[in-house]
Order: structure tokens, then sequence, then C-alpha cells
């Protein structure tokens, strides 16, 4: 195309030309207010993280490592979540806080880690604060879904811990139940009490049974002393009483004097027969008086002495019987307890089996909490996502400078002119010139005229 | 010398390269308003201009452009030729023939020509024919029928001449600087000669 198709083409569609540059100079005017804006800039670090990860609420990952990927924070920084809050604080109105996500952009500097924030407003001013509201807000934001995980991780926890002190209290209750009123349940040592009782009184019923047998022998031994005594306690009693003694030195004499008569003389020795008859008598009497005086054994000490100690024997074996006797109760009486207990005693058993497991658990899982604190805190003491310099001043935006905005509507516009213009040309198929005419009829074509 | 005045001069400058004098020259168009009388006026006046005995003559039904009171550019019409050669059908060719003669060039306005038998019939007649079409309208059958008719005839069609150059927006040319230059004027009139 020549210069002179080109401008005649303009030419011909002046007005055309001239309505777009026209419409351009009204979009120039109406747009420049809005145009008229300016750049601050805040600049954050961030310990890169890739923000695929799939481990970034997993709770053993290292709490240094950000939480959130570089790649996100670009999104985070125009998202709601955290502009909501920016214009929150800032005060702006429902329709700027809208707006707001528009005014900024959030780009890495190639692949490095810092994140430059821009944000773009017709006030200075505003535009300054707006940059450092949200890289502070970024940087809170990281850091609360750091502690975050590791919040809901404890949360969790602490759940878990009070489900397991609750199950462990019904277990100590359930304990306490069954073994409340029985002396030899006791809640941690249980039926063991029993059994040592029990083996105490089996040892005490084998002593006693052994004292005893040696009672019964003693009291058989000492019962036969006092019919063994008697004979004794009989000449004691005897030699002791005059009467009996000069009775006896009489009948002595009596005798010694028969038995001469009997030796020297024949029965028929007149009144040895009388004789022997009178000391036969004097015998009987003799021994009557012994038998009355002797009827008492209890005159003679030996006596007393033999009846006491088969006394004390007696009384040692009964006594002893009945300690043995005693002790058959009281193992006879254990005996069925722990008979009866059987069905208690298993149940204790399994809450105790129930309570060691649970506070196994209460303590792995207090462990776990520890640990996760401990995360936490590291994961917010440490900023990942930091920011390395605030906004201080806003600068013109490129088209906020009206040279520029003018040359870029003018270019826009100059360029729409020219376009429409040779549509509409091209659109207009009337000859105009020389050339379309020899073009469609194949004839040479003068210069026009007229 | 204004533009038009010069558009006509580039126009007889390429009527001369292409005929040689005594020439008729008949001007017609497919259209009545494409400016056919104009334009042969027009040339009249250029081909006087340049020193040519020249003849205009009127076969159309519409007036005559403004013709300057050049002593070298004469007028008639049509029907005055044939009056004056008898009035028979064979009248208007020794008209031509009397006026090719006496002038150097015989400019003819003829009418539209696919709806006129004199224009159609003094196109043939001519040594060369000039077709007017009006720039600013759109192209019709008329003009192909026009072109057909010339063609199948056997008539020496020069040229097209594109009028109304000033009405349309853009499609006025501005002649040469050099053709503004007198010299070059002259030159080119010798040249033709």
């Amino acid at each position: 195309m020549s210069f002179s198709t080109f401008f005649g083409t303009l030419r011909r569609q002046w007005f055309v030309v001239a309505v777009v540059l026209l419409i351009g100079v009204l979009a120039f005017i109406l747009t420049w207010p809005h145009f008229r804006k300016f750049t601050a800039t805040s600049t954050m670090l961030a310990s890169n993280s890739p923000a695929t990860s799939s481990g970034v609420l997993d709770p053993s990952r290292d709490p240094i490592s950000s939480a959130v990927g570089l790649n996100d924070l670009q999104t985070l920084a125009t998202s709601e979540v955290v502009l909501n809050r920016v214009a929150a604080s800032l005060g702006f109105s429902k329709s700027k806080a809208a707006a707001l996500a528009n005014e900024v952009k959030a780009k890495a500097v190639f692949d490095s880690d810092i994140l430059p924030i821009a944000v773009t407003d017709a006030d200075p001013q505003t535009a300054i604060d707006t940059a450092n509201g949200i890289a502070n807000e970024l940087s809170a934001y990281s850091q609360r879904l750091a502690t975050g995980r590791y919040d809901e991780l404890i949360s969790n926890l602490n759940g878990q811990i009070a489900e397991r002190r609750k199950d462990l209290a019904a277990v100590d209750k359930r304990i306490q139940e069954v073994s409340s009123g029985d002396f030899y349940v006791t809640p941690d040592a249980g039926t063991t009490a029993v059994n040592a009782s029990l083996i105490a009184l089996e040892q005490r019923e084998q002593q006693l049974e052994t004292q005893v047998e040696g009672d019964q022998a003693a009291a058989a031994v000492t019962a036969q002393q006092p019919n063994l005594s008697r004979s004794v306690a009989r000449q004691e009693i005897l030699a002791e009483d005059p009467s009996v003694v000069a009775q006896r030195a009489q009948l002595g004499k009596d005798i010694s004097a028969m038995n001469v008569g009997l030796a020297s003389y024949s029965l028929n020795f007149p009144g040895l027969r009388g004789y022997i008859l009178e000391v036969r008598r004097e015998a009987a009497a003799v021994e009557a008086a012994e038998n009355h005086t002797a009827k008492d054994p209890g005159q003679s000490e030996s006596y007393v002495a033999a009846e006491i100690a088969t006394n004390k024997a007696q009384a040692a074996l009964a006594s002893d019987s009945a300690q043995l006797a005693s002790v058959r109760d009281q193992l006879a009486g254990l005996q069925t307890h722990l008979t009866d207990s059987a069905v208690e005693g298993s149940d204790i058993a399994q809450l105790r089996r129930a309570k060691a497991a649970g506070e196994d658990v209460y303590t792995d899982l207090s462990q776990r909490l520890a640990r996760a604190k401990a995360d936490r805190a590291q994961a917010g003491a440490i900023g990942s996502v930091v920011v390395i310099d605030h906004a201080s001043d806003a600068l013109p935006a490129l088209l906020g400078r009206p040279a520029v905005l003018g040359a870029a509507i003018a270019a826009i516009f100059l360029w729409l002119a020219i376009s429409l213009a040779f549509l509409v040309d091209g659109a207009d198929d009337r000859l105009r010139t020389a050339e379309a005419i020899e073009k469609l009829y194949g004839k040479p074509v003068f210069m026009p005229v007229g | 010398m204004d533009n038009v005045s010069q558009g006509f001069d580039f126009l007889r400058i390429s009527v001369e390269g292409r005929l040689s004098t005594p020439a008729v020259i008949t001007v017609t168009s497919a259209r009545s308003d494409d400016g056919a009388s104009l334009v042969a006026s027009g040339l009249a006046d250029s081909f006087a201009d340049a020193g040519q005995r020249t003849m205009l003559v009127s076969a159309s039904s519409r007036p005559v452009g403004v013709i300057n009171g050049n002593p070298n550019l004469a007028k008639t019409t049509a029907a005055k030729l044939v009056a004056e050669n008898g009035g028979t059908p064979s009248a208007l060719a020794r008209g031509l023939q009397h006026l090719r003669a006496e002038y150097a060039v015989v400019v003819v306005d003829a009418d539209a020509l696919p709806s006129s038998p004199l224009a159609y019939e003094l196109a043939r007649k001519a040594d060369g024919v000039v077709v007017a079409i009006r720039l600013g309208r759109k192209p019709g059958k008329e003009d192909r029928t026009t072109l057909q008719l010339l063609q199948n005839s056997g008539c020496n069609v020069l040229g097209i001449a594109p009028t109304g150059a000033a009405n349309v927006s853009g499609s006025t040319k501005r002649l040469p600087k050099e053709a503004e230059n007198d010299g070059f004027r002259n030159l080119a009139l010798e040249v033709t000669r």
C-alpha cells in the first residue's frame, strides 16, 4: 500500500477518523481520574516451601519451614481472607474493599524467594498503608497457619486426653465400687490380702494342731497322775494320822504275836484260834480305820499336786482346742469369701487391665501433646514469612502520568481510527479512485477530472 | 491554473498520446449523470487552449458546459450537423468528415451509450472514445454493457475518464509538481504533437 492510498483512504474516511479521535479525547478526559494512581510496594521474603506438598498440615513436618509456599503467597495476597482483614483495619468502605483485589499485584521476582507486593491507589498514603497492611497480614497469616496446624493437633490431643481421663476415672470408680466395704479387696492389692490371711491362718492352724496334740498327750499323762499318786497319798495320809499309826503298830504287834503263836503252837492251842480271829478283826478294824482316814485323798499334797497338774493340762488342751476351732472357723470363712468373690475378683482384674492400658495410652498422648506444644512454640517463634521492606513512598503509576496515558490513548484510538477507516472504506464498494475503476473494468483510466 | 484545468490538460495529453490529429473523439458514458458533457467540454477546451482548432459537437440532451471565449474552440450540435449535411441517415457521417477536414480535433459530447443509439453511432464513427464514469457512485451493470458494446463494435476505447473527483473525498489527486511547471507542460504538448 502506497502512502497516497493510505492517506487517500484516511481522507475519504476523515469523518470516521475524526469521530474516533474525538472519542479518544473524551476517553482521556473521562479516564484520567481513574488512571491518576500511585503505586506503593512492600517486599516480603518467604522461606520457600513446595506449594504442592501434601504435608502442609502434617504435624510431623519441620516446623521451621514455611506453612505457605511462595506461589501460595502470591495468591493469598489478593485473596479475601487477607484483603478483608486489611480493609477492615484500614476502615475501607465495602466497595473499596471489594475492589481492593484488583489494585494489588504480587509476583515473585524471577525464581527468588522475594515477593514484592504492589498496591495502586489514587491516594499515595492509602497505597502505602495498604501495601504495608497486606505484607503484615500475610506474615501474620502465615504464622497463624504455621501454628494453626499445631493448634488443631493440640486441641485434638487435648480432647483425646480428656476422653482417656474420663475413661480412667470411670474405671477407678468401678474398682472403688467393687472393692468398697471389702477388707480383703483393696483398690491396689485386691485378693492378695485374703490369700495372705489364709496362709497365716493355715500356719496358725498347724501350730495349734500340734499344740493341741501336745496338750492332749500331756493331759493324758497328767490325767493318770492322781490315780498313780493315790496309794502314795493313802500312805501319806495314814502316816500322818497318829490313830492309824497306833492301830497299825498294835496290829503289827498282834500279828507278830499271832505269828509267834502259830509258829509255836498248833491251831488246837487253846486260844489260838480265837486269837487269830481277834487279829483278823483287828486287821479289819485297822483297814476300816485306814480306809476311813484315807477316804479323802485331797489330804495328800502329792495327790493335790497331781490333780492340779491334770487340771492344768486339761485347761491348756481346752484353750488350744478352742483356738484351733476359732482358726478353723476363720479359715472356713475366708475360703467361703474367696469362693464368693471369685466373680468380683475377675471383674477387678479386667478393670485393672483396662486401667493399665488406659494409662499407657494416656501417657503416650501426653508425650505427643508435649511434642506438639514444643513444635508449635518453635513454629511460632520462627517467622518463615517476613516483611523485609515496608513501603515508605508511592510512585505515580505508569498510566498515572498524563503524558503516558495521553500517548497510550492516542496510540490506541489512532490505531482504532485507522483500522475503522480502512474497514469502512473496504466495505464501501463505490467507485472512488481511478485505480478501482481500472481494476474493475480492465481499461486504461485517465486522471480524474471535474 | 486550477486543478480542474490541469486535470483536463492531462486528459488531453493522454488522449493525444493515443491519437493523431485530425481526430474525432466521442465522449460517452454508461449513465446520464456520469459527466460525459463535462469531460467533452473540458477536453475540447484543453485542446483549444493547446492551440488546436477544436470543434465541440453536442449530441447530448444535456447542456454543454461553459466554454470560455477561446478562438480555437467552436461548437455545434449533432442535430445541426445532420441538418447541414442533408438530413439523411448518412448526414452525420458526412458532417463528421467535414469537421475532421476543417478542425484538428472534433470532440463529440454523446448521451449515455446504453440508452442512446445516436451515441452508439457517434462512437462507432469516432477515431477514439472516452468513457466518463462518475466517481462516488456504485458500479453497475450498465458500465459493463457500455464497455462491451464499444468493444464488440470495434470502437477504439481510449480510456475511462473519472469525473466528479472534487465531490469524492480524497479522490482528487494533486498534480505532480512537475506538471505545475509550465515548461514541463509545454514540453509535454510538443511531445504529444
